[in-house]
């Protein structure tokens, strides 16, 4: 059984959050109207006067010029993703984000602990209500798939729960578009068909459908029948950067914010029991030219180990005596086998658990709640 | 070149060598081997540049030679032949065989191109039987580490100390150790694991020499003579990693403990394996649970002495274990949540296998 959890207007209802004059107004993320950026997230007032994602900025306003405009916060949306996800963990120890705002949740065996579907999808939307202030939008099923479509069609602020033996009485009547991989090209073609509903493609001989889509039917034909997603990680590098609010040659600030950076990186690595196996850091200078170095390194979940080898890397760049604008780091390559312990390697061990301490006490108090005393400099220059 | 030899004989040969033919290789020429003919014998040579292997048998030889030739079409004509004696004679560059009435022309090469095969280790190390280096090799191979980040934990290490014998295998996550009584001149080496598959398919109780210089080792058995390239070290200090004392001790029947184990892991997560442990005084407690597939217990009797104690292993990497130990009782040594427990039969303390636990719960 999955859970599809999806934050409603994402990136407006965090500036929601945290400036509640903002709440029941057309809001506008992506850029202001004389920039050239395109609309990010609209609140549900936006949306209203035909407002949507994907749009100039500048259409935006011509459509609603009282509306209110934002550059966007990439670094609290991020925060606020990692809060949501924390959330999550704590229903099922099987959570998939997919995205920045949405997440599929396997709850199979969490009945004894959480009562029916729907009383542990009613206390995640409490919970997340009472810990963000945002809205989620839950969909069940027994598929991915399905608690996809279910999580859409409940859209905004809803819940909807899709019982195994009422799948086909839902899907029937909906309109084609709302399974996966049908866009709008191919809901054109649908529709030169005449095929509007689940229950009109279900009705069309295989032969047309197969004309009209490919072999892509198929994987339609798959879906319906109940055939889900495959399980996997869709995350191949986990990212972390930093641009700082005004250039700097000073090293200790640099430093302390690769710390910080390989911290945030490691704790989200740990909580996909992953283990990393390369390390990119990247530095931008004043000129914006950008630098990165790279390197295979022992599989690992220890920002100590991860650090002293970016240390190593920044090193060599920061060997260009230039002003430095943004650090980033990368991990990729990633293994599964971090809960397997390891005889030689004794400090990665001792490590483990003082990071298994690390990330519980940050899960309850939060992240800046303990944090290594040369990042300390950081919070001086309030860059964290 | 000319001669007659038994086709069993060519084809036994042939056989083992070919082996160590690379499948596929960019470097083409190690696809032939080499054929000597003289003083009634034929010498047989491949390399895949890191096991130079060398066999001699008996023939009959007409006239002295040497000629390059693609080893596994060689093979495949001397095991498709239909006649106890082939022959072979090399007419300019075309080496003739005739097998009855069957007749072949293969193109050869000049030996000239084979890699250059480097002189054999003068320095003899000991002596054992292929039915004693078998045993070794059997109880400790199947742990050597694939991951080729680690280059030493990719062969097995052989070596004399403390007037015992001792092979040594580990991936990271366990290790391996068995040893046998031995007074020889201390010394050691790394060597991949493929060496092995050439000696222990003979017959058991014939002799081998082991043979060792600084970066390579030599062997030789009956007809068979093997140079092969060491893997540079060090290896990991595995002596500092053997637990000396430990807090509980677990006598356990060997079957039983495979049976649960079996049995319990299958409810477990099929990438962790996770089995959780739980010793007490007359039993050990298996259990394992998953969100996919539910929940597992059995219960296994045995005779534990000690404290209370909570571990948790991949079954995989434990049966595994328990298949390489021959013994109807197992002794499992403990210390703690977090340390290596130490496997082996009951009846023999030559053999030792170390286990690291996982790192579920992250250990309280």
């Amino acid at each position: 059984m999955f859970l599809c959890a999806d934050l409603d207007a994402f990136f407006v209802s965090v500036e929601q959050a945290e400036n509640p004059e903002l709440k029941d107004k057309p809001v506008v993320v992506g850029g202001l109207p004389e920039e050239r950026g395109v609309v990010a997230s609209a609140s549900y007032e936006a949306r209203r006067y035909g407002i949507h994602s994907g749009m100039p900025t500048s259409r935006a306003y011509r459509l609603c010029p009282g509306a209110i405009f934002l550059r966007g916060n990439f670094r609290l949306y991020n925060e606020y993703s990692e809060r949501f996800y924390e959330i999550l963990t704590q229903f099922s120890p099987e959570v998939n984000m997919v995205s920045i705002d949405e997440a599929y949740i396997n709850i199979k065996g969490t009945r004894r602990l959480f009562g029916t579907p729907e009383q542990l999808a009613h206390r995640l939307k409490k919970e997340v209500e009472k810990r963000l202030d945002l809205c989620v939008t839950v969909g069940i099923a027994r598929t991915k798939v399905l608690s996809k479509i279910a999580c859409e069609r409940a859209k905004p602020d809803g819940l909807l729960f899709i019982p195994e033996d009422k799948e086909l009485e839902f899907l029937l009547p909906l309109r084609v578009n709302l399974l996966p991989g049908i866009g709008p090209k191919t809901d054109e073609i649908l529709k030169n068909l005449n095929i509007n509903t689940i229950a009109d493609l279900i009705n069309a001989p295989d032969q047309m459908l197969e004309t009209a889509l490919g072999n892509y039917y198929r994987i339609i034909k798959f879906f319906i029948n109940g055939g889900d997603y495959e399980i996997q990680d869709t995350r191949k590098s986990i990212s972390r950067e930093v641009t700082l609010p005004e250039d700097t040659t000073n090293k200790e600030l640099i430093y302390a914010l690769l710390l910080y950076l390989t911290e945030r990186a490691c704790n989200t690595l740990r909580r996909q029991h992953l283990v990393t196996k390369a390390l990119t850091i990247k530095i931008r200078f004043s000129d914006f030219k950008t630098k990165t170095k790279r390197t295979r390194i022992p599989g690992t979940d220890a920002q100590q180990r991860i650090f002293e080898y970016g240390a190593g890397l920044l090193k060599n760049l920061l060997k260009e005596k230039k002003r430095v604008r943004l650090v980033g780091i990368s991990l990729s390559r990633f293994q599964n086998d971090r809960f397997q312990a390891s005889i030689f390697r004794v400090q990665d061990n001792r490590f483990a658990r003082l990071n298994y301490a690390l990330d519980k006490t940050r899960e309850k108090f939060g992240f800046k709640s303990i944090i290594p005393a040369s990042t300390f400099i950081l919070k001086e220059q309030d860059l964290q | 070149m000319e001669f007659k030899i038994q086709k069993n004989v060519l084809e036994k040969t042939m056989g083992s060598v070919v082996k160590i033919i690379p499948p596929k290789s960019t470097y083409t020429i190690l696809q032939n081997i080499i054929l000597e003919a003289k003083d009634n014998t034929i010498a047989i040579q491949g390399t895949d540049l890191d096991i130079f292997v060398k066999k001699v048998v008996p023939a009959e030889v007409k006239e002295p030679g040497k000629v390059l030739i693609p080893g596994k079409k060689i093979l495949e004509i001397t095991r498709e032949s239909n006649i106890e004696e082939i022959k072979f004679k090399l007419k300019e560059l075309n080496l003739q065989i005739s097998a009855g009435s069957a007749h072949f022309n293969i193109p050869s090469l000049d030996p000239q191109e084979f890699p250059e095969i480097p002189e054999f280790p003068e320095k003899k190390w000991f002596e054992l039987s292929i039915g004693e280096l078998g045993e070794m090799v059997n109880s400790t191979i199947f742990m050597v580490a694939r991951d080729i980040s680690r280059r030493p934990m990719n062969g097995v290490l052989i070596q004399i100390k403390d007037d015992e014998l001792r092979f040594v295998t580990t991936d990271g996550a366990r290790l391996a150790l068995n040893k046998k009584k031995k007074i020889e001149n201390p010394g050691e080496l790394i060597v991949a694991t493929k060496l092995f598959d050439l000696i222990t398919a003979n017959k058991p109780e014939e002799k081998v020499a082991l043979y060792i210089e600084e970066r390579m080792m030599g062997v030789k058995f009956m007809d068979t003579t093997i140079i092969a390239r060491l893997i540079e070290g060090p290896y990991p200090k595995y002596e500092e990693v053997i637990p000396k004392s430990f807090t509980g001790n677990c006598t356990i029947e060997k079957e039983l403990l495979t049976g649960a184990l079996k049995r319990v892991s299958l409810v477990s997560s099929p990438q962790i394996k996770n089995v959780k442990f739980e010793f007490q005084e007359s039993s050990v407690m298996l259990s394992a649970s998953s969100p996919d597939f539910g929940e597992a217990k059995e219960k296994v009797p045995c005779v534990y002495e000690g404290e209370k104690l909570g571990i948790w292993f991949n079954a995989g990497f434990l049966l595994e274990i328990l298949r390489h130990i021959s013994a109807q009782d197992v002794i499992m040594q403990l210390t703690s949540q977090s340390s290596a427990a130490l496997v082996r039969p009951k009846t023999e303390e030559e053999l030792i296998y170390l286990l690291m636990p996982l790192r579920i719960d992250g250990w309280d």
